[in-house]
């Protein structure tokens, strides 16, 4: 078993071979051996590794992919979800960026790209408007970029 | 969102842009959010590295066109120009596109020649005026043809693509609704080229579906063979079936791993369907192996397609009877994976073991040496619309026989009619035999849309 310990302290216990699916994780546990001192995280808190935990549970046993892939070559070039993993990022909009800063920062490439497509899914088909109002983005552009964007926007069709 | 570091968010960017549904002009929407975001696309080359033309072209797809050849730097570009006007009447000469709105794309295209990655060119109809005339000549434009009803294939006009400039980068092509000159059109290092209606160095993906070259009165003196040495797919459809026999008797494919058989007439009228025994009966009379026992060939130039090294076959709409199916079968000794798609069910009953008929005299009788089974290797079936009961008692026959392994990976999808319901006896058949079941139980999905240009 691994011990984790959470930004919120509290201690984890988990399966090795469920934890691995972190690259971090695992590369800390080949390079430190078996220790009984928990694992600090300090940019998780305690409700997001559940969350993550979840998922490295529900892939248990399935092939960890190459640690030398690059996040823009993962999975296929579609925005197409699995079933599971749409029900697993049903949750709130924090909620989902905090699964995708601790896949970031735990390295599950596989759970990266999901968040990652999760995201670009509800992206799609806005128009810049509608964007700024879904993640909440202050228009912060300055007078030069209004009016360069404005003269995009006399040609081009953006909707 | 504020919170995301500028790699993932790159990284979502990519997905969006990356999803070949997605327009290309979506670039300018993230662009136009924030200036972080701003400032992350214009600084992200591989975001605009998109084109895409559509109908009715406008200034502000020259415009899109412009600030993603400005902003891609020195990345390649895949460019897609859709020149189809859906409410076209057939006269060409009053398409609303013509020479000078290509002219037009073109100006901002070629310069980046050397930078196209894939390149997609959709038209109405073929005209020299109006595809890849050299850029350094002066464009004249040919009458157009006369006193004749608009088909593709009765064009004899055959335009040199980019007017016969070498493009040695180019490794995309898909040319629809094109007649091309290819003594006169220097491309040397595709590794992928798709002929939609019309007719090679690398080339390892071959589509045609339709029309070929034209033949004269005497077809085979008129074309040569078509050796194409490194192609390991092809993918055939034909609209008349003596004219795509033809066609195909011309190849030399000795790499052949996949083959996909289309009747393109049936699949865009389902009514004009055509029994494809004339083009399946060729494929195993010019097998070497089928030479010994049929001596005519019917006038047509042996020029074998190995298909004993096939491993991957599909077939669509194709109507036959189970005797030829069954010749054609033989022909695949090594083959892996069989689709087949509005496929008559004749062609899964030759597949079924069957009886040999030995001499009376020979002393073994045990069953298992008189049984054949044709494309022994096969492991994987899929199958659109067959008869249930069919499939299920090719399944279970080939099981059991023990002279080849059973089939290992089989699928029945719906798609043009309603899945059985699971209570039924179908359904349970189904799925006793291993048989995995796919499509809509309302049949509300049942309908497939193919347009071709």
């Amino acid at each position: 078993m691994v011990l984790l310990l959470t930004s919120d302290n509290e201690m984890f216990s988990v399966a090795e071979d469920v934890i691995k699916r972190s690259a971090y994780i695992k590369n800390m546990l080949e390079d430190v051996g078996e220790s009984d001192l928990p694992i600090p995280l300090p940019n998780v808190e305690s409700n997001v590794l559940v969350k993550i935990l979840e998922y490295c549970e529900h892939y248990r046993g399935e092939p960890l992919p190459a640690s030398d892939v690059d996040p823009a070559e993962i999975g296929d070039r579609s925005l197409d979800i699995a079933d599971w993993d749409q029900k697993y990022m049903a949750v709130d909009q924090e909620m989902l960026f905090e699964i995708i800063l601790a896949a970031n920062y735990l390295d599950i490439k596989s759970l990266l790209d999901v968040g990652c497509k999760t995201v670009a899914k509800m992206m799609k088909g806005k128009s810049s408007e509608e964007i700024r109002t879904l993640f909440n983005i202050a228009n912060d552009f300055t007078p030069e970029e209004e009016a360069q964007i404005r003269k995009e926007n006399a040609w081009a069709e953006c909707r | 969102m504020d919170c995301m570091p500028n790699e993932i968010i790159s990284h979502i960017f990519h997905l969006i842009l990356l999803d070949p549904e997605q327009n290309p002009s979506f670039s300018f929407c993230i662009s136009q959010v924030c200036a972080r975001w701003r400032e992350l696309a214009l600084t992200t080359p591989n975001l605009w590295t998109r084109i895409a033309y559509t109908y009715p072209i406008t200034d502000a797809q020259h415009m899109c066109a412009d600030f993603a050849i400005q902003r891609s730097g020195s990345q390649p570009l895949s460019i897609l120009v859709d020149c189809r006007d859906p409410e076209w009447d057939w006269d060409e000469e009053n398409h609303s596109f013509q020479w000078s709105g290509m002219q037009d794309i073109l100006n901002r295209l070629i310069p980046e020649a050397k930078r196209w990655k894939a390149l997609d060119i959709l038209t109405d109809y073929m005209a020299s005026h109006l595809l890849f005339p050299s850029p350094h000549q002066n464009h004249r434009r040919p009458p157009p043809p006369r006193g004749q009803t608009f088909e593709p294939v009765a064009l004899n006009e055959h335009i040199p693509l980019f007017g016969g400039s070498p493009i040695p980068k180019l490794r995309q092509l898909c040319l629809t609704g094109v007649h091309i000159d290819w003594t006169k059109s220097s491309l040397r290092n595709l590794t992928c080229l798709e002929f939609k209606y019309p007719r090679h160095g690398r080339l390892e993906e071959l589509t045609i579906l339709g029309w070929g070259p034209q033949f004269g009165a005497d077809p085979l003196s008129s074309v040569t063979a078509i050796t194409i040495p490194s192609l390991t797919k092809l993918s055939f459809g034909f609209v008349d079936v003596e004219y795509g026999t033809q066609l195909l008797s011309l190849f030399q494919v000795p790499s052949l791993r996949e083959l996909c058989l289309e009747d393109v007439a049936a699949t865009i009228s389902p009514l004009d369907g055509q029994p494809s025994d004339p083009l399946l009966e060729w494929l195993f009379t010019s097998q070497p192996a089928a030479r010994a026992s049929f001596s005519s060939t019917d006038g047509l130039p042996i020029n074998p397609i190995p298909l004993q090294a096939v491993r991957v076959l599909e077939l669509r709409n194709l109507h036959s009877r189970q005797e030829v199916f069954a010749s054609l079968f033989k022909c695949f000794p090594n083959l892996i994976r069989l689709s087949c798609m509005d496929v008559s069910d004749e062609a899964l009953l030759a597949l079924t073991p069957y009886a040999i008929d030995y001499p009376a005299q020979l002393p073994n009788k045990r069953m298992s040496s008189r049984i054949g089974c044709l494309c022994p290797a096969l492991e994987e079936l899929y199958c659109q619309d067959s008869d249930p009961a069919v499939l299920m008692e090719l399944v279970a026959e080939r099981a059991i026989i023990g002279s080849v392994p059973p089939l290992r990976d089989v699928t029945l999808e719906y798609a043009r009619t309603s899945r059985p319901h699971p209570d039924s006896h179908d359904y349970d058949g189904l799925v006793k035999t291993g048989i995995r079941i796919l499509g809509s139980a309302s049949g509300s999905e049942a309908f497939r849309l193919r347009v071709i240009g």
